[in-house]
């Protein structure tokens, strides 16, 4: 059973999120609802609940101001979104939960098994100081990023990472330290994610660090990494890739 | 019969019969003017005037009489006003409230240390007891009266203090007394050399004297009380004397005397002309005739008496209808300054309106100007900008168009009828099949939102758009069609990038105008070729063919794809071909199979 309150502005998609709730996870248990981030606190220290559904757009209010607050700082949330692109970016850059309004009832079955499955997982803390760090970042320029692996989240700072290689659905990402971490996600996702000031894709399966060139070697269209690793340039992107550099 | 005599002469400094109307009238003027003080003295003087016929009147009198002295915050006139208060509830026999303001009067006198006002407040609540029959109290305020009337040395009050102790003195039967007093009243008035007060003293002597049996004495002060009334002509009083007097001859049982006073007292009442001393003189007349056997006399008497009291009696009725008039005299003189009141306050108000209409109109006046010069300044402002608005306008119309030009919407007609299909099976209550629909829906309209955004996007991302968008179609038309999708191998979906819905109204265009959902074994065939720098882009269906449907929004939409199609070639700088191409299939019959339409366009290479 999971204790679980829902914080919307608009009463219709509390309405229905409780109706799918009920109707597909009924094991989740709504001990109340909430339309402002006042009452939602005042929810909260009352009903102690585990798991919070929480819109990202509160009637002027920004969601994830909840969760500065001491009562809701190692709360659970799933994210409830419409259409804000920059806030999803966020929320993706943290790996934290999110469904699209309106909400598919098996993309809900799945973000409620993912939460029981991760439960023990004592991370959330961290990911949401990401995203509250991500969310205040001037467009794009996320300085932290949460990458998801096969049983675990690794915390990074952007500025660690020299590059990502594509691989198949997963990306591969190499890190300053030497590391190589396997993502679950996809080389685009990461693209949209990152930085694309500092994060290059110069290739269908290569994103680059630029603040790690080491060298371009212009005969072969290629880059030298600071970790000795060289990575093609495409030849549609060449041209692309000089004009970062003219401003040197 | 007797006390009356005595009581008119005790009350005689209270009352005052002289209603005269002038009188009222230049009161009331007073009493109306500006000067306070004045007003608060007419005002006392006319709730006087008007204790014996109107009392109500009197009464709103004394009380606007206190009002003003409030106003005007002076206590002695308060204090009179509240005296006079007092005898007004006095004469509407209301003697506790008279009592109360009495006491309100005197403390005040007091406190200001007026001896004539208390003392006159002394003298009022002792007339006020005597009333009552309460002879002690009475005698008590006569004699605090007359100590202080003493100190101050007024001889006019303390003679008729002292004739007034009398007549309480009398009725308690202390007749000593009493003739000792009206003795000392005689004694100052005959110091005075007051006639008629001097003779009044005489009569009321002998009265005293006659009750006191001492008939000698009594008979000498009738006599000198004729001899002065006689030599005053003061017919009324005489009469009344010679009534006495033969009120004493019928106790000494002299009844020939007796009659002989009767006679006269008829004979000085008729001169004096006036009827209730008429009345009385023959009432005492025909009794003596009686006395005296005369019975055809004292009847014909008794007839004069009964004339004369219904003459009276008229008479009040006269005076009744007198006093009624002057009511009506006086609340029309009310009336008459309430409505000069009404009338100046109009005058007033009407002064107040044209200043307001004065200041209105110029205010009026300043804001037109105001606002005149504000929207002629707002003209100047607002050409200018409009200029710009239009430079403006015109630079973003060429930048909507550069916009349109790469981007496609869904279209309208296409999310409207997806919504209405999701209200028939809202209607029809099948919850879980419009869930479905509806997540299909959103999903598509979410893709087809970030696909517009960008120029290009993959060729697998436009190709799994395709998937979920005849997914829906194939939902929402409970149909069953097989989508085949034919990737030339030479192709990589990931890297070609191709402008974004391109396919789609190709596809959508089969489904709506080819009846495929009426078909077996229906089917919609995507095949992508790449033909030297080109893609080749096919869309058949094995439907009824083009020349059985309606082809007007065909070719509107045709009409549309054909421009982007020769844009992206022109900016990929391909060679531009036809174009769209309609192929009707045909089997061997020549019966109608199918469309095919294709096009070519440009390869652009995401990486």
């Amino acid at each position: 059973m999971i204790k679980a309150i829902i914080v919307d502005d608009d009463k219709s998609c509390i309405n229905t999120l409780e109706k799918l709730l009920s109707k597909y996870c009924p094991h989740v248990l709504i001990l109340g609802t909430a339309n402002t981030i006042a009452e939602a606190i005042d929810l909260i220290e009352r009903k102690k609940p585990e798991l919070i559904f929480l819109d990202v757009e509160l009637n002027g209010e920004f969601g994830f101001d909840l969760l500065k607050h001491p009562s809701a700082i190692d709360l659970n949330v799933i994210f409830t979104t419409a259409h804000e692109k920059y806030a999803l970016k966020a929320i993706k850059s943290s790996c934290l939960e999110y469904l699209l309004k309106p909400v598919d009832h098996n993309e809900l079955k799945a973000a409620i098994a993912k939460f029981e499955g991760q439960m023990h997982l004592a991370n959330n803390q961290k990911k949401i100081e990401v995203l509250l760090s991500n969310i205040v970042a001037p467009d794009n320029s996320f300085n932290k990023i949460i990458i998801p692996g096969h049983d675990s989240h690794i915390f990074l700072n952007t500025s660690e990472i020299i590059c990502c290689e594509a691989d198949m659905n997963y990306t591969n990402v190499f890190t300053e330290k030497g590391e190589k971490i396997v993502s679950t996600k996809n080389l685009k996702e990461f693209e949209e994610t990152l930085d694309p000031k500092t994060f290059f894709r110069c290739h269908k399966s290569w994103l680059i660090n630029i603040n790690f060139i080491k060298k371009f070697l212009k005969s072969d269209s290629q880059v030298l990494m600071s970790n000795d690793m060289l990575i093609d340039i495409s030849v549609r992107k060449k041209d692309e890739f000089l004009n970062l550099f003219k401003k040197f | 019969m007797k006390h009356c005599l005595f009581l008119v002469s005790c009350f005689l400094f209270l009352v005052s019969n002289g209603q005269d109307k002038r009188t009222v009238d230049s009161l009331y003027t007073v009493s109306n003017g500006t000067n306070d003080t004045s007003k608060v003295n007419a005002l006392n003087e006319l709730s006087l005037l008007f204790c014996e016929t109107d009392n109500q009147k009197a009464l709103e009198l004394a009380i606007r009489s206190c009002d003003v002295s409030k106003k005007i915050k002076d206590e002695k006139f308060l204090a009179f006003a509240l005296n006079r208060l007092g005898s007004v509830y006095d004469y509407k026999n209301m003697p506790d409230s008279a009592y109360f303001f009495y006491n309100e009067a005197l403390k005040r006198f007091e406190k200001l240390k007026n001896i004539s006002g208390v003392a006159a407040v002394y003298q009022n609540i002792g007339v006020l007891y005597f009333i009552q029959e309460d002879f002690d109290q009475a005698l008590n305020y006569y004699k605090k009266a007359l100590e202080l009337r003493i100190q101050t040395k007024e001889e006019k009050y303390i003679s008729k203090l002292y004739n007034n102790i009398g007549v309480v003195l009398r009725r308690q039967k202390k007749y000593n007394e009493a003739i000792d007093y009206y003795e000392a009243a005689l004694e100052m008035k005959l110091q005075r050399n007051d006639k008629l007060g001097v003779a009044a003293s005489y009569q009321n002597l002998a009265m005293a004297y006659e009750y006191k049996n001492d008939v000698p004495k009594a008979e000498e002060y009738f006599n000198k009380a004729i001899a002065l009334y006689t030599e005053l002509n003061d017919y009324a009083d005489l009469s009344s004397v010679y009534s006495g007097f033969a009120d004493l001859k019928t106790y000494m049982k002299d009844y020939k005397k007796a009659g002989e006073y009767a006679e006269l007292a008829i004979e000085y009442a008729t001169k004096s002309e006036l009827p209730d001393r008429m009345f009385s003189a023959y009432e005492i007349s025909w009794t003596i005739d009686t006395l005296n056997n005369n019975y055809p006399v004292a009847l014909r008497k008794l007839y004069a008496a009964r004339a004369i009291r219904n003459k009276i009696f008229r008479n009040e009725k006269m005076k009744d209808v007198e006093k009624l008039k002057m009511i009506y005299e006086t609340d029309k003189k009310d009336n008459e300054i309430l409505l000069l009141n009404i009338e100046n306050e109009t005058k007033n108000r009407q002064r107040i309106y044209l200043v307001i209409i004065i200041v209105s109109v110029t205010l009026l006046f300043l804001t037109a100007l105001f606002f005149y010069q504000r929207t002629r300044n707002a003209n100047l402002l607002l050409s200018r900008q409009k200029k710009e608005i239009e430079d403006k306008t015109v630079q973003l119309q060429l930048q909507a168009e550069e916009i349109a030009k790469h981007r496609s919407q869904m279209n309208p007609h296409f999310i409207f009828n997806a919504l209405n299909s999701l209200q028939g099976l809202i209607l029809n209550n099948e919850p879980e099949i419009s869930i479905t629909h509806l997540n299909s829906l959103s999903k598509l309209m979410r893709q087809t939102l970030n696909n517009s955004e960008s120029e290009w996007i993959s060729l697998s991302s436009e190709i799994d758009y395709l998937n979920n968008y005849i997914d829906f179609e194939l939902q929402r038309f409970d149909s069953k069609f097989d989508f085949i999708v034919k990737l030339d191998s030479e192709v990589d979906p990931e890297n070609t990038g191709i402008a974004p819905m391109l396919i789609q109204p190709l596809i959508e265009n089969c489904l709506k105008h080819a009846g495929l959902n009426s078909r077996e074994n229906a089917k919609i065939k995507l095949e992508i070729k790449k033909t030297g720098n080109k893609l080749r882009i096919s869309v058949e269906d094995n439907g009824f063919g083009r020349k059985s449907t309606n082809s007007d929004h065909q070719s509107r939409a045709t009409g549309i794809l054909n421009k982007r199609i020769a844009e992206v070639n022109k900016k990929l700088g391909t060679e531009s071909s036809a174009g769209l191409k309609f192929v009707d299939l045909k089997d061997n019959q020549g019966n109608p199979v199918g469309t095919r339409c294709e096009f070519e366009i440009g390869i652009f290479e995401l990486f």
